[in-house]
């Protein structure tokens, strides 16, 4: 190793690609940490607060490419107040003072401020790319600057944002010298856009593989759109409305047929059915189809569709689709890999649209089968322990029963050995949800058999402590471990204290956890950060000791507590 | 917990079930319950508690009200959520059937007013199930050029002649469908 010079070691790290193995490669020895960090370019820091942005930029100099995550998961279900942190300001400060030449950043969970694009868009002249996901606290004036001064923008991708949308024309903001774009989506915004500026841009990007389109665009518009850019390989349509019977329509018609690169297809915000039967043409080409922001498609539009789609890997549905459905998916979709089946009717009356019988049925279908998302009204242990035999390859297995601990509803008895099944047999699970009636009995299995699990989300589960032992204790390659209303208490938190500096976070509320503990836990381990949310009235000082935390949060971090965090929260 | 199980089965123990509250209440489906702390061992109580002989407070304490929102459940992003509930009226849910009776016929049919997205393509679909036409709507005339004029009953229980309002209202106000004939319906088409 040390008979090579360093330009050979970083040409070979050059081929060492994942975070994971790169953060081993600067482990090695000095010298290996040193041409490491020299030739970093992309780094990926998955909570905000962990590290502070000089440490980074002192670090690693050549940083090109910087993923940013904030908020903790349970954020995105409003258990989170809205104030509780994830700036991202002082991080596009400190690189902005600094001489990294940044040209990507992803942001996850964060708060985003119309100055922070503008600072960005102003300070990196290089900047290509721009991904925020589920992020807030900007507005479209925010992107203006973003279009306005990034010259060589590529990608300009918002998922999931509460954007305020200001209505201005942001998007004649793309100067006629940008043709860079590769990727541009803005489905997540729901104002106007200058359909104009829209076509002339689409038609000077011959770069141009990913468009997804908001509300605000009309079919007629797409129409235009196609036709400009048959390159297209991910497509989101905006509206997708119109009289089928209209020259418009039939225009799309052979728009469509023209793209024979589409690969990806999601959108139809607002669907006319009878508008479905133009997708058919490319259909047998999709790997992903994501329908689950369309409401308007009954499920025998969407059996209809489907069955044109072969070759799915990936397909995002509404519960809409029922147990009959799913069924057309398991004959049809062989290449099946993820599927995720949102409700369609949150809080509604209980029409079950899938129950257990839809996913046995795709089980049984797609042997592929490794990643799922199913909401559904009811589950058997039976149905569970089939569909662990069927698909041992599961990495990632998140079920959600819409009413919090239903039992098997045909033997009333616990959950437990279902999700014992899907834990025994599949020995590659990093990522499990569980939800149901649930005892201790299922912690025990998934501390005995889930080796690779790496984040696990507990609801309205267990009967003590031991539940949160078995777990903590079993799961070597615990990362994340998220808990709301278990009666988990102190005396599991406390016995192994140094299991948390191991983790990135733990996330407890609603649960037996009182200050006391979280106190004596912060006191032993002060590599972690130990934050209580407390939303109500009372002030620190009148909060007893004996008295349950609310919400607790914890991480470790190699920079202290934070300063930014408000009055309700409170770190230990 | 298993209380609330049943209450969903075929058994309708609701029915004979003897609880504290008036007749004809249900305290479950009213509370919205932001801290579902008090329901963390349900196993253990429901077993101790007999679903006929539920007393409704404990009941409250044991289960978790079927229709009632705990904060953060179920567990979907809030920008999925908020785009059903401006969807909330574009959405499928449970059709609006309504019967359609036509003069003359043996028999009454039945629609569900969701599927169709306005009054071109209900008409039409009147048309194609009673086997006979319309004729041109006008607002100053109704509908001229055929013996038959398409009438509503609205919430108010008075005869509407169909598509004088905006096509949300009509569905949301549509209680039964009657299709005029003759000089009945000539009578609704001259303004009155």
């Amino acid at each position: 190793m040390n008979y090579f010079p360093d330009e050979v070691l970083e040409h070979v790290f050059d081929f060492i690609t994942s975070h994971k193995d790169r953060n081993s490669v600067s482990l090695v020895c000095k010298s290996w940490y040193r041409i490491e960090r020299y030739s970093r370019q992309r780094v990926f820091i998955g909570n905000c607060y962990s590290i502070s942005p000089e440490r980074l930029i002192a670090r690693f100099p050549g940083l090109k490419s910087l993923t940013l995550k904030g908020k903790p998961h349970f954020a995105d279900f409003n258990l989170v107040p809205h104030d509780w942190g994830g700036f991202v300001h002082p991080w596009i400060k400190a690189l902005a003072k600094s001489r990294i030449g940044l040209e990507e950043l992803r942001l996850k969970r964060m708060v985003v401020s119309d100055e922070s694009l503008e600072l960005l868009s102003k300070t990196f002249v290089n900047f290509r790319s721009l991904v925020l996901v589920s992020c807030e606290g900007f507005t479209t004036d925010g992107l203006a600057a973003i279009a306005a001064n990034c010259r060589f923008l590529k990608e300009l991708d918002l998922q999931e944002n509460e954007v305020d949308d200001h209505r201005g024309h942001w998007f004649s903001c793309f100067p006629e010298s940008c043709t860079t774009l590769v990727s541009l989506n803005f489905a997540c915004l729901k104002g106007e856009i200058n359909l104009g500026a829209l076509e002339r841009l689409v038609a000077r990007s011959p770069n141009l593989k990913s468009l997804k389109l908001n509300r605000a665009v009309p079919l007629d518009t797409l129409q235009k759109l196609l036709m400009r850019a048959p390159q297209l390989v991910d497509l989101g349509t905006g509206s997708y409305v119109h009289d089928p019977s209209s020259e418009v329509y039939s225009k799309l018609k052979s728009a469509i047929q023209r793209c024979k690169s589409i690969r990806s297809l999601s959108g139809f915000l607002e669907v006319a059915p009878r508008c479905m039967s133009a997708i058919y043409p490319i259909c047998g080409n999709l790997t992903f189809l994501n329908l689950s922001y369309a409401p308007g498609l009954r499920s025998t539009m969407l059996t209809k569709l489907i069955q044109h789609c072969k070759k799915l890997q990936r397909l995002w549905i509404l519960d809409c689709i029922g147990d009959k459905g799913l069924g057309v998916v398991a004959s049809t979709c062989k290449e099946l890999q993820e599927l995720r089946v949102f409700p369609s009717d949150p809080f509604g009356a209980g029409n079950a649209a899938v129950t257990e019988e839809g996913l046995v049925l795709i089980s049984a279908g797609c042997p592929k089968l490794n990643s799922l998302l199913y909401f559904c009204q009811q589950m058997t242990n039976a149905a569970l322990i089939t569909v662990a035999k069927n698909c041992p390859n599961f990495i990632r297995f998140r079920l959600c029963i819409l009413e919090p601990t239903k039992p098997d509803h045909v033997t009333n008895q616990p959950l437990d050995e279902g999700f014992g099944a899907i834990v025994q047999s599949c020995k590659g699970l990093k990522r499990l949800s569980l939800s149901g009636l649930l005892t201790d009995q299922v912690f025990l299995y998934i501390g005995m058999y889930a080796e690779q699990l790496e984040m696990l989300s507990i609801a309205f589960a267990g009967d003590g402590d031991e539940g949160m032992l078995y777990v903590l204790n079993g799961c070597k390659k615990l990362r994340k471990l998220e808990i709301r209303d278990c009666p988990f208490g102190n005396a599991a938190l406390l016995e192994d204290v140094g299991k948390y500096a191991t983790m990135r976070s733990l996330w407890m509320s609603s649960c037996e956890v009182t200050l006391e503990g979280c106190k004596i836990l912060a006191e032993r381990m002060p590599s972690l950060s130990v934050e209580i949310i407390n939303e109500s009235e009372q002030t620190e000082f009148s909060l007893g000791d004996r008295q349950k935390v609310d919400k607790m949060y914890l991480y470790r971090t190699l920079v202290g507590d934070r300063m930014d965090a408000p009055e309700f929260v409170w770190i230990l | 917990m298993e209380g609330s199980v049943a209450y969903e089965n075929d058994l309708n123990l609701k029915a004979t079930e003897l609880r504290l509250g008036l007749p004809g209440t249900d305290e479950r489906e009213e509370q919205p319950v932001s801290n579902v702390r008090n329901n963390k061992r349900p196993l253990q109580d429901a077993d101790d508690e007999c679903v006929a002989n539920g007393k409704s407070v404990a009941q409250n304490e044991t289960a978790p009200p079927a229709k009632a929102q705990i904060v953060g459940w179920p567990p979907i992003r809030s920008y999925r959520k908020n785009n059903f509930q401006a969807k909330k009226s574009e959405t499928e849910g449970p059709g609006i059937y309504v019967k359609v009776s036509m003069d003359g016929a043996p028999y009454l049919r039945k629609i569900d007013l969701k599927v169709y997205s306005g009054y071109p393509e209900l008409l039409q679909a009147l048309e194609n199930m009673f086997k006979f036409t319309i004729g041109e709507y006008s607002k100053r005339e109704g509908y001229k050029g055929s013996d038959y004029a398409p009438t509503y009953e609205d919430k108010d229980g008075d005869w509407m002649l169909v598509g004088d309002v905006p096509w949300e209202m009509f569905i949301t106000s549509c209680k039964r469908l009657r299709i005029m004939k003759g000089s009945e319906a000539r009578g609704l088409g001259c303004g009155v």
